[in-house]
């Protein structure tokens, strides 16, 4: 009796394994190599992430048509979106504090709508002020504070997320929330 | 028993005739790898994956200028105006194919001005910039004409933007001048 | 009592006797019939060399996919405006010539894919450069027919050439190959010596920085 039921159970488990070996095989790699997979940490958070601890301390938003976005001089219709993170190295890799990548994400709920990369070579006329880095710096290995600044469309969103990738802990990558 | 074979000979001759169209109508090994192409028109907003642009004017011209830069050919000038701007993210993201497309003929965008042309400027999501892209084609090119903007320099397997233009119906000037590139301008 | 046996058939007895014949003589006779074919094609003599042809300069040299009309050779020190400074012992060379892309797309003037590669004075290697004379644009994009003034630059010894020297420039011309296999899109390749020209060497003219 159980002869006969010996082709199904195959087909019932090798058909899965089949298609689950293959698709690790073609796209593992693929999703491995990727900041795909984000951890997603509260508006204001610590977070202890590949060693090292991150928190956002500040936002502030400058438009275009304000003052200071005249003196900066921001495009029409943009604005500048400055975060201040802070940093704090625990494990060093090679005596050295984890090198991040910087980008701001549009959300809605969980999606990525649009995402933008740092103003450092804008036409503007901004940077962040000292003592304030400029993006991760790695030999700095105490505890320390930089800025990332970005140049968006004033049709942006409220929902934004600063996304930092560190190499080393992809396809993890840190999404913290402004 | 006859009806049988009968039937299962019909049925072969319409799988074979099936798959014979299969494989006369399925896209070659070029035709899978096909851009996605956008058309639109000048003065709209085209959009496609990672690029929206809007083309503005086109002019004809025997030399041009920009603040630059002054370009002599032995063919003759087409001056495009045109906005560019990424949709969705800014990696590499630049305006990386911007072809003219005259009959059997490409040409690409000339590369002469350096700084003063928007081809191959780096583009932001949702901001656009705008700012001229030089063609050099031979004098009896100036027919109707598919301008492409794209991404990457390889235009396959993604959005490519397609404006129409006819460049028969546009006055040839002796000189034209194109201004700088700027971005966030509309 | 044994049936007789039938008288064999034409086709039987042409079998026989072709059985019979040594495969020896059929070997020979084989050969001997290619060898006499070979009359036809003008015997086993050497082919001809080609003679390398000569373009004078002014002249064009139609390739598969560019016309080139070689012009001139220039000795000059450096071309500083241009950013083109030869090492210390050094002065350049600049080869200049009209080249026209008579193909449907553009072409480039990189080294080993463009351009460069189909003007080569005799004993030099590739260009330091390929400029647009008009605006000194480095490595232009050819279009389809529109003809433009390249000037090759090459740095050569001080002294190896003076003026009135001759310079033999080898003009080469590629062949075309379609999509390939792993490749995509059509490419001219594979350089081959395909005429030549004698130039005579001049000095830049002081106004002429080029």
């Amino acid at each position: 009796m159980i002869r006969r039921w010996v082709p199904v159970l195959a087909v019932v488990v090798l058909l899965p394994l089949t298609i689950g070996i293959t698709f690790q095989n073609e796209w593992g790699s693929y999703y491995q190599n990727r900041p795909s997979q984000p951890v997603d940490v509260a508006k204001g958070d610590r977070v202890e992430f590949g060693g090292t601890g991150w928190q956002v301390t500040e936002v502030s938003t400058t438009e275009a048509s304000s003052a200071s976005g005249e003196e900066i001089g921001l495009p029409a219709h943009t604005r500048l979106v400055t975060v201040t993170v802070q940093v704090s190295p625990d494990e060093l890799i090679d005596g050295l504090s984890p090198y991040c990548m910087a980008s701001l994400q549009e959300m809605a709920g969980d999606r990525v709508l649009r995402s933008w990369d740092d103003a450092t070579f804008a036409d503007i006329d901004y940077a962040p002020e000292e003592p304030l880095e400029w993006g991760c710096t790695p030999e700095t290995t105490s505890l320390y504070e930089f800025g990332a600044w970005f140049v968006i469309p004033d049709d942006a969103g409220e929902q934004l997320s600063l996304s930092l990738e560190v190499s080393e802990q992809q396809p993890r990558y840190l999404r913290l929330a402004l | 028993m006859n009806l049988r074979h009968v039937a299962n000979g019909a049925l072969l001759a319409v799988i074979l005739a099936v798959a014979a169209v299969v494989q006369h109508t399925s896209p070659g090994d070029g035709g899978w790898q096909q851009p996605i192409e956008v058309t639109g028109t000048v003065g709209d907003r085209v959009e496609g994956r990672n690029i929206a642009a809007t083309v503005w004017s086109a002019q004809v011209a025997r030399e041009v200028q920009t603040s630059d830069w002054t370009g002599q050919t032995t063919g003759i000038w087409v001056v495009v105006d045109v906005s560019a701007e990424a949709v969705v993210d800014e990696f590499a993201a630049r305006l990386g194919t911007a072809q003219l497309v005259i009959g059997d003929e490409t040409f690409s965008a000339s590369e002469r001005p350096d700084l003063d042309t928007v081809y191959r400027n780096s583009l932001s999501v949702g901001i656009p910039t705008r700012g001229p892209l030089f063609f050099e084609i031979p004098t009896d090119a100036l027919g109707k004409a598919r301008l492409q903007l794209g991404i990457d320099s390889d235009p396959r397997l993604d959005s490519l933007l397609v404006i129409p233009l006819d460049l028969s119906q546009l006055e040839v000037r002796d000189s034209a001048t194109a201004n700088d590139v700027q971005w966030g301008a509309e | 009592m044994t049936v007789p046996a039938a008288k064999p058939t034409r086709r039987e007895a042409a079998r026989a006797l072709f059985d019979r014949l040594p495969t020896k003589w059929v070997v020979t006779a084989a050969a001997g019939l290619a060898v006499l074919s070979t009359a036809a094609f003008g015997g086993l003599e050497d082919a001809p060399a080609q003679e390398l042809p000569q373009v004078l300069p002014g002249d064009t040299h139609h390739g598969a996919q560019l016309d080139i009309t070689p012009e001139r050779a220039i000795l000059v020190d450096s071309l500083t405006e241009e950013g083109y400074e030869p090492d210390p012992g050094y002065v350049l060379l600049v080869i200049t010539a009209e080249v026209t892309n008579t193909w449907n797309t553009p072409a480039t003037t990189l080294n080993g894919v463009g351009a460069a590669d189909n003007l080569r004075p005799v004993e030099l290697d590739e260009p330091l450069a390929v400029v647009l004379l008009a605006d000194g644009t480095p490595t232009p994009q050819l279009q389809p027919r529109v003809p433009v003034e390249l000037g090759y630059i090459w740095q050569v010894p001080v002294g190896s050439l003076e003026a009135g020297d001759p310079v033999r420039v080898d003009i080469y011309d590629k062949v075309y190959r379609a999509d390939g296999f792993v490749t995509y899109g059509e490419r001219f390749q594979e350089p081959f010596l395909s005429a030549f020209t004698e130039l005579t060497v001049d000095l830049a003219e002081p106004a002429d920085g080029r």
